[in-house]
Order: structure tokens, then sequence, then C-alpha cells
């Protein structure tokens, strides 16, 4: 019974101190990716962040959420999941792979005319055609 | 109302619900399941970005330097935090130190609370900043800046809606994981456990992509 009791107390410390070090290695992989951010690496720079996050979600999917001791139909929804994800992006992204694109200037977003001031342009639009403009409403 | 149902028979009655190692797994494979749709409907917005900032590198890069990268950083190192607690609070649960469980699951609460808070903050000095997207946007010159921050705040706001959930959520579980008899333990803990880790790793996948973009010398 006492055996029994040191084991758990034993496996508890064991599992703690691995979470721990997963939250000290996710800690430190957000410092570093925080300061790869201000070196001058080009394309690097985005290459890093995304690089790092994908690490960092990787240790929180494995010890965190422990898939790592899931069962193979649990690790296989999950893994369903980020396939359709890559299917999204993949496919999303086929478009914009595949052809030239010629951006547009860019336009400021613009307020359309309000609606009383329409109607005094189509009054102007009837003068200038000539044509007479009847008043049917009642006097 | 029992009495209307057929009695389950004692051998599938041990089959189907009194294995604790298969409970615990449907609990699991369910909420991957959801967590999986969870991803798709992150993964639109991702998109969404991705492609907008592929067109508007420059704007993007603009806009991205005014976004708050301390307390960024800081509330990424408190969801990073939260989800070790309540890591933590799972195993303590199966290793039946429930006080321990019940402190840690507070704890994860509370952690929670300090993010939206900080993101409150931060969301303040983006209107004072005139960084909310609309007639006053101060960055409109710059080409696909403020589409950025519609982004920003769509996501960001999304994720916040998300992460309130699982605060109620983890605070029920810790009032009830004190119970010995508690339907509040493991596999449901584990589950709750596995929406709040989901949580944490979208704002993973954010925080390169909202806070780090345009920080380099050009």
């Amino acid at each position: 019974m006492k055996k029994r009791a040191t084991d758990r107390e034993r496996g508890w410390r064991r599992e703690a101190r691995r979470l721990a070090w997963a939250w000290l290695a996710l800690l430190l992989l957000m410092l570093v990716s925080l300061g790869t951010a201000y070196l001058k690496l080009g394309a690097g720079n985005v290459v890093a962040g995304i690089a790092i996050a994908i690490v960092k979600a990787g240790i929180v999917v494995w010890w965190f959420m422990q898939l790592r001791r899931a069962s193979a139909m649990t690790r296989m929804a999950a893994a369903a999941g980020l396939a359709t994800l890559l299917l999204l992006l993949l496919l999303g992204f086929a478009d914009d792979m595949t052809r030239d694109v010629a951006p547009a200037t860019w336009q400021k977003p613009q307020q359309v005319e309000p609606v009383h001031s329409l109607s005094r342009l189509r009054e102007r639009e009837v003068r200038a055609l000539g044509l007479v403009v009847c008043d049917r409403s009642p006097a | 109302m029992s009495s209307r149902v057929a009695p389950v028979p004692d051998s599938a009655r041990t089959r189907r619900h009194d294995d604790t190692g298969l409970r615990a797994e449907t609990a699991e494979l369910g909420m991957w399941i959801f967590l999986a749709t969870e991803i798709l409907f992150f993964g639109g917005l991702l998109f969404a970005y991705a492609h907008a900032r592929a067109h508007w590198p420059a704007g993007f890069a603009v806009a991205g330097r005014h976004t708050d990268v301390v307390l960024g950083t800081f509330n990424t190192a408190v969801l990073l935090t939260s989800s070790f607690a309540v890591a933590l609070a799972v195993a303590a649960s199966e290793h039946e130190r429930d006080e321990w469980a019940a402190r840690l699951l507070w704890a994860t609460a509370a952690l929670g609370l300090v993010f939206l808070a900080a993101k409150g903050i931060e969301y303040q000095h983006d209107s004072r900043d005139g960084l909310v997207p609309g007639a006053h946007f101060a960055l409109a010159a710059t080409a696909g800046a403020e589409l950025f921050f519609v982004l920003y705040f769509f996501i960001t706001g999304l994720h916040a809606v998300h992460l309130a959930v699982g605060i109620v959520m983890i605070g029920a579980f810790a009032r009830g994981v004190r119970r010995p008899s508690s339907w509040a333990h493991a596999p449901r803990l584990q589950a709750a456990a596995l929406y709040w880790h989901f949580v944490d790793v979208v704002w993973i996948a954010l925080y390169p992509l909202l806070y780090l973009v345009g920080r380099s010398p050009t």
C-alpha cells in the first residue's frame, strides 16, 4: 500500500517535471521568436516566425494536449484537422501561384454620395436634356 | 422515465458505459473532432490574412509595426503559462490531488482574465492611436494597412470570445473538481483542457503574424 503511494507520488512528480520543461521551452521559444523578428533577415523573418510557432504548437499538442499517449483514432482526428487546413491553404493559394497578378492601384475607401444629392443630380440631368418635368402632385 | 427504458444487460453496461478507458477515449476523440472543425474556422481567417499579406506586404509591415509588441508578448507568456497550469491540473486530478487541481484551475481562469484585461487595454490604445478601421483610420494612406487592422480586430476578437468561453468552463471545473465523486474529473476535465490548449495554439500562430510582422530594420 505504502509502495503504491510512493509510486504514485513519483509518477506525479515526473509528470509535473515533464510539463514544466515543456513550459520553459515554450517561453524560451517565444523570446527567440521575438528576437529574430528584430534581425534583418529578409524573407527569413517570416520563415523564422512561422517555423518557431509550428514548433511551439507541436510542444503544446504533444505534451500538454497529450497526443503522445492518445489512441490512433484520436491522432487520426487531429491529423485530419491539420490536413484539411493545409488543403484549404494550398487550394486557396493555387490560383495566386499559377497566374500573374496585376494589382490594381489602391483606392481609398470612399463614402457613397447621400441620396438627396443624387436626386438633385437627376433633376439637373433632366433639365440638361430639355425635358419638361411635370409635377403631378396635387397642389 | 427510467422505467420505460429497456434494462441494459450487464455485459453491455460493462462494455459501453463503465469502461473508463473507453469513456476517456470517447471524450478525447469527441473534443479533437470539434477542434478539427475549429481549425477550419480560424483557418479561413488565416488564409484571408496570408492572401492579403501576399498582396500588400509593405502595408502589412507598416501596420504590424503599430501593434503593441510589449502587451502582445506579455499576453503570449500569460497564455503559455495558463496552458501549463491546466495541463498540470489534469495531471494532478489523475494523480488524485484534487486540492492542487482546483488551485491550478483557478489559476488558469485567472490568467485567462489577465489576458482579456491586457487585450482590453491594447484595444483602448489602438482606438486612441486611430488604428480602428473606419473614417478616421490613421494609416489610410498606406495601401493594405487598413486590411491588416480589419483582420487584426476580427481574429483577436474571435479568439477573445473563445477564451471567454474557456474561462467560464475552467471556472466551473475548478468549483467541481474538489468533490471526489464529482463530474469534474478526467475524462471531462481532460476534454475541457484540450479546448483551452487549442485557444493557446491559435494565439501561438497569431503572435508572429500580428505582433512580429514589420519589426526588422528595413
